[in-house]
This record gives C-alpha cells, sequence and structure tokens, in this order.
C-alpha cells in the first residue's frame, strides 16, 4: 500500500509539473498571438488606403494561423531532463530521487518512508519546479506589452483614419451620402432627377430660402424622395455578390474537401468580400439616391423608382410593401391600379343644401359654363 | 558557453523552421494525392470518398512523423524533438485555412480552428507519441514497439478524422461546430499531456 501511495504520491507531483509547464506555454501562446494579432492590426490601418495594405483574405489568414498555433506551442519538444528536475526542484535531500534509483534491497522500507515525508512536503503550496526561468518570463512579459503598445496604437491611427474601433479588418465607416439635387443631376439620369430638381425649384419662393434644397421639411409625404432609396432589404442578392453567390452554390460541395463544419450563410465583417472588385474595400457610393457600398454596386432608375414607388405605396395604404425584390409585372400592374384607383373616387353629396352655396353654385355655372363641378368629382 | 547557447538556440530556431515548412510542403502533397484520386473517388459513395482523402491525408501525415523520428534517432537529438511534427500540423493547417477562407470568405471559417485544426494537431501528437524512442533507465536507448504502436495509432487517426468529415457532410446539425469543437479540445489536450509525460517525465514513469 505505502509503495502504491508514493509511486502515486511522485506521479501526482510529476503531473503536476507538467501541467504547470504547459499553463505556461499557454500563456506564452496568449501572449505571443496578442502581439501578432495587435502588430497585423497596426500594419494594416497604417497602411489603410495604400497598396501595401493587407487584403481581408490575408488579415484574417494570418489571424487564424495566430490563433491556430496553439497546439504547437503546448507539444513543442520536451526535454526527458524535466522529469528529474521536478524531482530534484521537490527534493532538498534527495529521499525522492534515492527512493526512485533503488531497485530493491534491504533499504526499500526506509528509502520509502522518507520519499514519501518528503514528497509531502514538496505538494505543500507551489511546488518550486513548477515556475519556469526569470528570463523566460520577463520575455513574455514582454510579448504582453508590446501586443498593448500596438493595440493601443492601432486604435488611435483606426479612430484617426475613420475606421472607428478596429478588432478585425479596418474598414471605413460608411457615411450616408447627402441627396443634392445638382449631383442627382449629374448622375445621368435626369428624366427622374429633373422632375423633382423643378419640384424643389419652387419651393425657396414660398419659404424665403436663398437656394434651392431639396425639401426636408416636416410634413411633407414625399419630404425624402430625393434621398437614398431602401432597396437594400428589397433586394438582398446585389448584383456584385459573385464571390456570395459562389460561396452558397459551392457550400454544397465543400463537406467532401475537408472536415468543416458552419452554416454557408453569408454575413458581414472584414471577411465579407463580396464587391466585383475582389478586395473587399468599402467606401460610400459614389452617386447620391443609391446606398451601397464599394463599387459593386450599380446604380439603377429601376430600383430607385421601385423604392420610391414601394415607399408611397405604404404611405398611402399603411400596408408595409409586398411587392419584393423582383416582382412580375402583374404584380407590379395591380399594385399601381391600387394604388391610383383612389383618384377615381366618386363622393355622392347628398342631403340638404345650403341657398347661399346653391346660389354661388348657380352663379358659377353661369359664368364659366358647365364643368365638372356639376358632377361632384374631387381631384387632388 | 554563450557561443554554445547561442548556437542551440539557433539550431531549434532552425528546425522550428524546417517543421514549417515541411508542414506546408505535407499540405501541397495532400492536394496532389486527392486531386489525383478524384476521377476514381467521384464514381464511390460519398462516405467512401471522404473516408479515403482522410486516409490519404493521415498516411501523409504519418510518413512526415517517421521521418521526423528517423532524423531525431540518427542525430541523436532529444527524444521529445519528435513533437516537432505538431508544428508541421499546425503549418498545414493555416495553408488549409487559408485556402478555405478563399474559397468561402466569411467568419463561419473561423470555426475550422475548433473543428478541423485539432484534427491535425491530435493526428500528430498520436504519431509522434508512438514513433518516438524511449530511454530504459539504464540509459541504453531502444524504440518502442514500433508496427503495433503505429498501426493503432494511424487506425485511430484514420477513423477520428473520417468520423468528423463523415459526419459534417452527410449528418450535420446545428450544434455541430461547438460539439466538433469541445469534442476535438478534450483530445488534443489529453495527447498533448501524454506528449509532454512521454518524452518529459517518462524517466520518473519507468523508474517507479
Amino acid at each position: 500500500m505505502r509503495m502504491m501511495s508514493a509511486r502515486r504520491a511522485v506521479r501526482r507531483l510529476v503531473l503536476r509539473d507538467a501541467l504547470g509547464r504547459l499553463r505556461f506555454r499557454s500563456v506564452a501562446w496568449l501572449g505571443t498571438a496578442f502581439a501578432a494579432w495587435s502588430l497585423t492590426l497596426l500594419a494594416s490601418v497604417s497602411l489603410l488606403d495604400t497598396r501595401l495594405m493587407p487584403s481581408p483574405l490575408a488579415f484574417n489568414a494570418i489571424v487564424m494561423a495566430i490563433v491556430g498555433s496553439l497546439p504547437a506551442f503546448l507539444a513543442y519538444p520536451a526535454r526527458r531532463s524535466w522529469g528529474m528536475d521536478a524531482i530534484r526542484a521537490a527534493d532538498s535531500e534527495t529521499s525522492i530521487e534515492a527512493w526512485l534509483g533503488y531497485r530493491g534491497g534491504p533499504a526499500e522500507r526506509l528509502l520509502e518512508r522518507r520519499a514519501l515525508e518528503a514528497l509531502g512536503l514538496a505538494t505543500i503550496g507551489v511546488p518550486q519546479a513548477t515556475r519556469r526561468p526569470a528570463s523566460a518570463r520577463r520575455f513574455v512579459a514582454a510579448l504582453y506589452a508590446v501586443g498593448l503598445a500596438s493595440f493601443v496604437a492601432a486604435q488611435i491611427a483606426s479612430i484617426g483614419s475613420g475606421c472607428g474601433l478596429s478588432l478585425g479588418y479596418p474598414e471605413r465607416e460608411i457615411v450616408p451620402a447627402v441627396s443634392d439635387a445638382s449631383v442627382a443631376i449629374e448622375d445621368g439620369y435626369p428624366a427622374v432627377v429633373e422632375a423633382e430638381a423643378e419640384e424643389v425649384d419652387e419651393k425657396p419662393a414660398e419659404d424665403g430660402s436663398a437656394e434651392p434644397r431639396p425639401s426636408r421639411s416636416a410634413g411633407e409625404a414625399d419630404e425624402n424622395r430625393l434621398e437614398e432609396p431602401d432597396f437594400v432589404a428589397a433586394s438582398d442578392g446585389r448584383p456584385g455578390d459573385g464571390a456570395a453567390e459562389a460561396a452558397a452554390t459551392d457550400q454544397a460541395k465543400a463537406p467532401s474537401r475537408s472536415a468543416v463544419a458552419g452554416a454557408g450563410t453569408r454575413r458581414g465583417g472584414a471577411v465579407s468580400s463580396g464587391d466585383g472588385s475582389g478586395d473587399g474595400s468599402g467606401g460610400e457610393a459614389s452617386s447620391p439616391g443609391y446606398e451601397g457600398r464599394g463599387r459593386a454596386i450599380e446604380p439603377s432608375p429601376m430600383l430607385d423608382y421601385r423604392a420610391r414607388f414601394e415607399r408611397q405605396y405604404a404611405e398611402a395604404t399603411g400596408v408595409e410593401t409586398a411587392i419584393g425584390p423582383e416582382p412580375s409585372a402583374e404584380t407590379v400592374s395591380a399594385a399601381i391600379t391600387e394604388l391610383f384607383s383612389s383618384y377615381d373616387a366618386r363622393v355622392v353629396v347628398g342631403g340638404d343644401v345650403d341657398p347661399e352655396l346653391a346660389g354661388l353654385g348657380a352663379a358659377w355655372l353661369d359664368a364659366f359654363g358647365p364643368g365638372a363641378a356639376a358632377t361632384g368629382e374631387r381631384r387632388p | 558557453m554563450r557561443r554554445a547557447s547561442i548556437l542551440a538556440a539557433s539550431a531549434t530556431t532552425l528546425r522550428t523552421l524546417a517543421a514549417i515548412a515541411a508542414g506546408a510542403a505535407l499540405w501541397y502533397a495532400m492536394r496532389l494525392c486527392q486531386g489525383a484520386l478524384r476521377p476514381v473517388l467521384g464514381r464511390v459513395p460519398e462516405w467512401a470518398a471522404l473516408a479515403a482523402n482522410a486516409g490519404v491525408e493521415e498516411a501523409l501525415r504519418l510518413g512526415l512523423a517517421l521521418l521526423i523520428a528517423r532524423y531525431v534517432r540518427r542525430a541523436g537529438l532529444e527524444p521529445g524533438t519528435v513533437g516537432l511534427g505538431v508544428v508541421a500540423a499546425c503549418s498545414l493547417g493555416a495553408l488549409e485555412n487559408a485556402s478555405y477562407l478563399a474559397a468561402f470568405p466569411t467568419l463561419d471559417a473561423y470555426w475550422r480552428l475548433g473543428y478541423a485544426v485539432p484534427i491535425h494537431a491530435g493526428a500528430a501528437a498520436l504519431y509522434a507519441i508512438g514513433t518516438g524512442e524511449s530511454k530504459s533507465p539504464d540509459g541504453a536507448s531502444r524504440p518502442t514497439s514500433w508496427p503495433a504502436g503505429i498501426a493503432a495509432a494511424f487506425t485511430l487517426a484514420w477513423a477520428w478524422h473520417s468520423g468528423f468529415n463523415i459526419v459534417a457532410a452527410l449528418f450535420p446539425f446545428p450544434a455541430l461546430p461547438i460539439v466538433g469543437t469541445v469534442v476535438n479540445l478534450i483530445a488534443l489536450s489529453a495527447l498533448v499531456v501524454a506528449l509532454a509525460i512521454r518524452y518529459g517525465y517518462w524517466s520518473v514513469y519507468a523508474a517507479r
């Protein structure tokens, strides 16, 4: 029983030492990963908008390589002297080592008892063997310091560049394009924009503004007509998302290639590089009136018209748009008919008529001849 | 003394870089072999194709582990140097992740860090445990029981790899990424501890 206890005790001591070393290696990996990630972030932000800036693929591949290096740190070659080093660090009188080296004989019990006493003392508090050399600890601390300094510098540079806080691939935040009539005219679709620009031009004569500006006053039913239409929600499948489509189709074939799990839904973030240019860079659309990022979003008057029509439809009927991103001609025709049919509403006016009003009506008819007012039609 | 320590550190660094390069070469060799087998595997059931691809990868990985073990013995290095096979496996995993990210640029690719990389690293650790040599208490070195141990390690690694591939491809479920990650990490942790004890503390275990 005592031999089993001493053997179990020495193996427990060895296991504690092994776990202590692996714990230190984990801390070293974490420091290395933190420093490498911070430096990569700093490099990406510093090289923003330059040719040397890493692509989203390179950035995320580096991050994944760093994070995936943990097994390499843990399994890095071990020295065969670790065991005896752990024993000697906990065995000031070489009692354990003497018992380990004894191959049986009259002194077995004595050596075992002394080894047990030494093992008992060694398990009190933190065994010395688990402490790493001071140079190694300083090196790991330096890694954390470098990582922290790089991280802070990267965030300062990221905020200064307009990317905000960057924990992943740095991208500039989208600034909503301010619609402007003059810029809209230069957009190349004068048929739609000029008509609205004329309406806007009329307003300065009423409210006394010095310059014609897009109407933003409250109470206007279509006050945001010149602003960006909300076709982002209406059209999920943007033409520029070739990579996303490829990913969606290839995802079905992916499982046969490697052991990978996870749904194939395309998400945002630094990795999404679905635009046609392939560089994944962000940026506001070049023309006002259309939302989007990058150069893959093609401005289209049909999308603009449909988005505006859907907004008018929702405002007039109180029903959220049900047309969808790709409505059929019949659907569109039915929606238009339903919206504009209200203009043909006929109101029957009955009951007693005020005699004064009747006299005025007769005088009007006499002065200006028969007209629509006689049938009671109402037009907006 | 200082010069000796610098030389030793340089040699260690060179060996590490060589392991990283070996991992890259291994990845390329795997792609070549799997590409060559694709016409044949296209005619078999999908589960068989997945298992065959996993077998190709494990066979090549075992070949690299045997090469490393032979180099360690010939060069008279510490037996634990066979752990460089895990470094090569991490390098291979990084390249595989990058190629996957290039094909499917979504954040879901990060799940591979828990679902795929531990498979490569764990198999390499298993081979390192089975192919290295051990020192007897009298100081004489002798190889472990090679054929049985290596065959068992290969079978286990192949079954593990194939199992993960087949489940991911044919029987996926929503919690698969996290379940696979947890299971993989538990297995990898056990293997890493076993590797450390095998080559760092075996003298104590062998004595008593």
